[in-house]
């Protein structure tokens, strides 16, 4: 059986995700296999595992720090936020149902063994397990509803590391604060201390960590400098509005509608030379880029309907006329064609919307939801990358929708989409418009594929007259793999490990 | 007899739970009552700064609360002043003023001595005048691992032994355990002056937070005064570098682009509130070296450390690139350091800005400046100079037109080649004085100036702006809205959120000690 250790937080923006993944690199590199878990994630940014479940986002990048495959045990309740006090409840990886945060409560002792079964599972496989609480735990009011701070710490007799965060002052406040409010048993199970973003050398917080101590009886494990570098996905919301690199070239304009899911798809961009990248809630933002994303969406028809409202959709189909680059990913992409029906009432009571007739396309809304890895091929139908040597890229695919071509028109791509690394069907997806310069798909994560990604900026590249650097850029995967390794690096510099590992083995 | 004066004070959990905002608020609130209300903070750290009519140097978040509360800015207010220059070095203005005579480091009894006094002799004299002060702590009260007295908190409540309101942001969670721990951490004498909390920036539900909030009541025996829903973007004039994330205001397709260069020690970025709150046109921060020639102003704003700050313009490229811009005919502007930096040299003997002893500048004015001992701080009145140059540049202005800003500087500036000034100084902390300011290139499309608060001048920077525009030749001449009324407008907004959530009655008997 699998020994654990949990991350909590002072706060929601202690910095708990960040330091689960660093920790989950540093076991991956000493030796254990090691998985992270979260009992229950509130995002709308999910990844689709082998399996074909649905999980969030923060276990996926953290699984990848850990070297290890992401599976659903390790994000076994996603809450997908699609109205102020309404969620899709994911349960390990499937669509259980719509729910008020009232009636989910209700359901704690469905909830509870979900968790139970995801960590016993974890636990059988995995040397280590790096569970990660949420907000603060000790919200006294909220007790009775709590299912990822000490519910989970005790069902995996987790001992637990509080997080506190210096930067804004207060920390010695909320560390004495929040062991105060927790019950004898809870505070038992807090073993160890982490100082989080401190400003300038660590060591000369001395004193203050001596004081903590004194006041929590517990040990500081250490004092982490504020990481400025840091370029991984960011789970909850938009860090930025706009991430410009040096000496710009090419401008991509997301936009960023209230219900916008799975932004983490243009991370990619954020890095990537010669980009700007931002994301448009209004008309006036909009600009005149040279490429328009329409990205996926939780609450396609509301998102559609606030297009209008704004004038967005106005604008883009102005900038289709002018020849722009216009990609529809997901709900993006359905929003793209002529009309998208909701005969069952999946989103609300509107039955029908035209879409922004685009793409040749008609959307039906069905509430069987699909959620595959896929495998892509065919790619000679766009103009860019009908000479490319790459013959599949990967990506997957989240959505409760089908989508009919016209007659006259084709497909995009062809899906080939797995389960367990194995092809399980081949479908039909996305199409193009007769100019090419308007495509769509339903595959999230395309752009991670290096030379998809690449062959597009080259494009727009060529589009103004430009061209791309020969200069080599670092991959994707490589530009995340050297994030997880300078984390570990500053991780291992200022914890003391030896005492962490005590903690863990000794629990 | 006994003094009357109420004084009120508020204290936070950490830097950003709201207390800025919250003073600012309750300052106008009771105000507008009629009673005779002051702010007052004893220590601040910022490098945005105000300059009061008696040219005294303060900060510029209580200037803007002695706003709302319908009074001169004095630097009674807010008698010490941190701006922190980099790599540990800080500058101390006491009472409005840099102290030089005492090397803080080296003789520090010396330096409690004097803060002390400071603190206690400017309330003294706020409480003679007064019949209300709402006081504003700094960071957290509990900060336990200081070594010297919590000048800003704690010791500034014990002088008069005023009643201390905490307040707490709930947004990123953990407000309750921050509120319990903060108390939890202070001496009794200390919390027993805490009279009620705030849980501030809510949103949701309040059903939810009901038994949290009477656990907090029965836990601490502290009433929980108020839950304030989270103020929504103001428009106020901001303080603090940490509240200035977003780096670009304002819509991508309108007319205007102003680039403000995010010097690393910048200074009054106050300055650009007003601009901010144009509708047409776009602010962006530049921070790294990019292309400038997408915008259609540059502006070098103020900074502590100018010959350091003028060094990263060179090393990062964007000293080149502001060049090239300007070759290529956009308008540069530089604000007091910026305005430095314009010039063909600057030269620091006494390295008051640092370690530079003498950094050639941008030359894109002929002018040389030198850094004193002496700070200048006024308050200042200016009427245009109208050369050839400007007439060019802006045609607009009344030559009797004047402006009103304020002026703080180390540096002195002389004039190369028959160079013009940009401005007469006509008024300098209310004397009547003949003086050259700023200054202006041949070409008419780079100039300077060391007044701040330049673009709160409706006119001026209504005059520049149709400049701007026209040179795009859009559009017609347009008016700008009115800056001082659009700031009364958001105080009285403000004031009024607050003031539907929270007992004002109340909280006047406490500050009286009833």
């Amino acid at each position: 059986m699998a020994d654990s250790v949990m991350i909590q937080g002072t706060a929601s923006d202690a910095g708990k995700s960040i330091l689960a993944a660093a920790l989950c690199r540093v076991l991956a590199q000493d030796g254990y296999k090691t998985a992270p878990f979260k009992s229950q994630n509130m995002s709308l940014n999910s990844y689709i595992t082998k399996e074909g479940q649905e999980i969030a986002i923060a276990q996926t990048v953290q699984a990848e720090a850990a070297k290890v495959e992401a599976e659903v045990n390790m994000s076994p309740i996603l809450m997908k936020p699609i109205a102020d006090d309404m969620s899709q409840i994911i349960l390990k990886g499937r669509v259980f149902k719509n729910m008020k945060a009232a009636d989910y409560f209700s359901q704690k002792e469905k909830l509870l063994k979900i968790i139970r079964e995801a960590l016993a599972e974890l636990k059988m496989d995995y040397d280590l397990l790096v569970l990660e609480g949420g907000g603060n735990p000790a919200e006294v009011n909220l007790r009775d509803k709590d299912l990822v701070n000490m519910k989970a710490a005790e069902i995996a007799d987790a001992p637990v590391i509080l997080v506190a965060d210096i930067d804004k002052g207060g920390v010695f406040a909320s560390i004495v604060g929040t062991l105060d409010l927790l019950t004898e048993k809870e505070r038992k199970r807090v073993k160890g201390i982490i100082v989080n973003k401190f400003r300038g050398d660590p060591a000369a917080f001395k004193s203050g960590v001596e004081l903590i101590e004194k006041y929590s009886n517990k040990k500081v494990l250490g004092v982490m400098p504020y990481l400025e570098k840091l370029n991984l996905p960011s789970e909850d919301s938009l860090q930025q509005e706009i991430y410009s690199n040096q000496n710009y070239k090419v401008d991509i304009a997301v936009i960023a509608y209230p219900g916008m899911s799975n932004f983490t798809d243009f991370d990619y961009f954020k890095t990537a030379k010669d980009i700007q990248l931002r994301y448009v809630k209004k008309e006036m933002e909009l600009g005149d880029p040279d490429l328009i994303i329409l990205p996926g969406s939780k609450t396609t028809i509301s998102d559609l309907e606030f297009l209008y409202e704004s004038k967005l959709s106005g604008k883009i189909i102005e900038k289709a006329a002018q020849n722009t680059e216009i990609i529809g990913i997901c709900g993006g992409y359905q929003m793209l064609g002529q009309k998208i029906s909701d005969p069952d009432n999946l989103e609300g009571t509107r039955q029908n919307i035209k879409g922004l007739s685009l793409l040749k396309i008609s959307t039906v809304l069905e509430s069987q939801k699909i959620t595959r890895q896929v495998k892509v091929e065919s790619l000679n139908k766009l103009n860019f990358f009908k000479n490319s040597q790459k013959k599949v890229l990967s990506g997957y695919e989240i959505h409760q929708g089908k989508t009919i071509l016209a007659a006259d028109q084709k497909s995009l791509f062809k899906l080939k989409r797995q389960k367990l690394g194995k092809s399980e069907k081949t479908v039909c997806d996305g199409t193009v418009n007769e100019r090419g310069n308007v495509w769509g798909t339903y595959i999230h994560d395309i752009f991670k594929n290096d030379c998809f990604r690449k062959s597009l900026i080259n494009h727009l590249l060529t589009k103004k007259g430009l061209s791309l650097d020969s200069e080599l850029e670092k991959s994707a995967a490589e530009i995340r793999e050297d994030n997880y390794n300078y984390l570990a690096s500053e991780f291992r510099k200022h914890i003391d490990l030896e005492s962490l590992y005590k903690i863990i083995f000794d629990n | 007899m006994k003094n009357k004066t109420g004084t009120l004070m508020i204290q936070g959990t950490s830097s950003d739970a709201g207390k800025s905002l919250f003073v600012t608020a309750l300052c106008r609130i009771f105000a507008r009552k009629g009673i005779k209300t002051v702010p007052f903070k004893a220590w601040n750290m910022s490098l945005n700064s105000y300059i009061t009519k008696n040219g005294k140097e303060i900060g510029i978040a209580q200037a803007l609360q002695a706003r709302a509360a319908f009074r001169e800015a004095s630097v009674d207010m807010q008698p010490i002043l941190v701006k922190a220059m980099g790599d540990g070095q800080t500058q101390i203005v006491i009472n409005g003023e840099v102290d030089k005579n005492i090397n803080y480091q080296k003789n520090k009894k010396k330096y409690l001595e004097i803060y002390e006094s400071t603190i206690k002799d400017s309330l003294k004299r706020l409480r003679k005048d007064n019949e209300l002060i709402i006081i504003e702590g700094a960071g957290s009260p509990a900060e336990i691992n200081r070594t010297t007295p919590d000048f800003a908190n704690m010791f500034t409540a014990e002088i008069y032994n005023s009643p201390v309101l905490l307040i707490s942001s709930i947004e990123k969670g953990g407000c309750l355990a921050s509120l319990v721990g903060t108390l939890k951490l202070l001496s009794p004498v200390h919390k027993k002056l805490i009279k009620g909390l705030i849980i501030n920036k809510f949103r949701g539900d309040y059903n939810l937070l009901k038994p949290a909030v009477k656990f907090l009541e029965d836990y601490t025996e502290k009433e929980v005064m108020s839950v304030l829903p989270y103020l929504k973007s103001l428009n106020l004039p901001e303080e603090d570098s940490a509240s200035l994330n977003l780096n670009n205001y304002g819509e991508n397709s309108k007319k205007l682009k102003i680039a403000v260069i995010r010097l690393p020690h910048m200074s009054n970025f106050s300055d650009f509130n007003s601009l901010k709150m144009e509708t047409g046109l776009k602010l962006e921060y530049i921070k790294n070296n990019q292309e400038l020639l997408n915008f259609d102003l540059i502006i070098i704003p103020g900074t502590k450390t100018t010959t350091k700050d003028l060094d990263f313009l060179k090393k990062s490229g964007l000293a080149a690139e502001i060049k090239k811009a300007n070759k290529a005919g956009i308008m540069i502007i530089g604000i007091c350091g910026g305005f430095q930096m314009l010039g063909r040299k600057l030269i620091d003997k006494y390295g008051t800005e640092g370690d530079i002893k003498k950094i050639n500048g941008l030359g894109l004015l002929d002018i040389n400046t030198v850094f004193l001992n002496k700070k200048t701080t006024h308050q200042v009145k200016v009427k245009i100079n109208l050369t050839q140059q400007l007439e060019n540049l802006m045609s607009r202005f009344n030559p009797q037109e004047f402006f009103l800003g304020y002026e703080i500087h180390m540096g002195q500036t002389e004039y190369l080649n028959g160079t013009e000034e940009l401005f007469r100084i006509i008024k300098r902390s209310n004397i009547k004085v003949n003086l050259k300011d700023g200054a202006v290139n041949q070409a008419g499309n780079c100039f300077g100036s060391y007044l701040h608060g330049l673009f709160d001048n409706d006119n001026f920077r209504s005059a520049l702006l149709n400049k701007l525009g026209n040179k795009q030749s859009m559009g017609e001449e347009q008016k700008s809205y009115n800056y001082q009324k659009e700031i009364e407008n958001n105080l009285d907004r403000l004031a009024d959120m607050v003031e539907k959530n929270i007992d004002i009655n109340k909280l006047l008997k406490l500050s009286r000690g009833d």
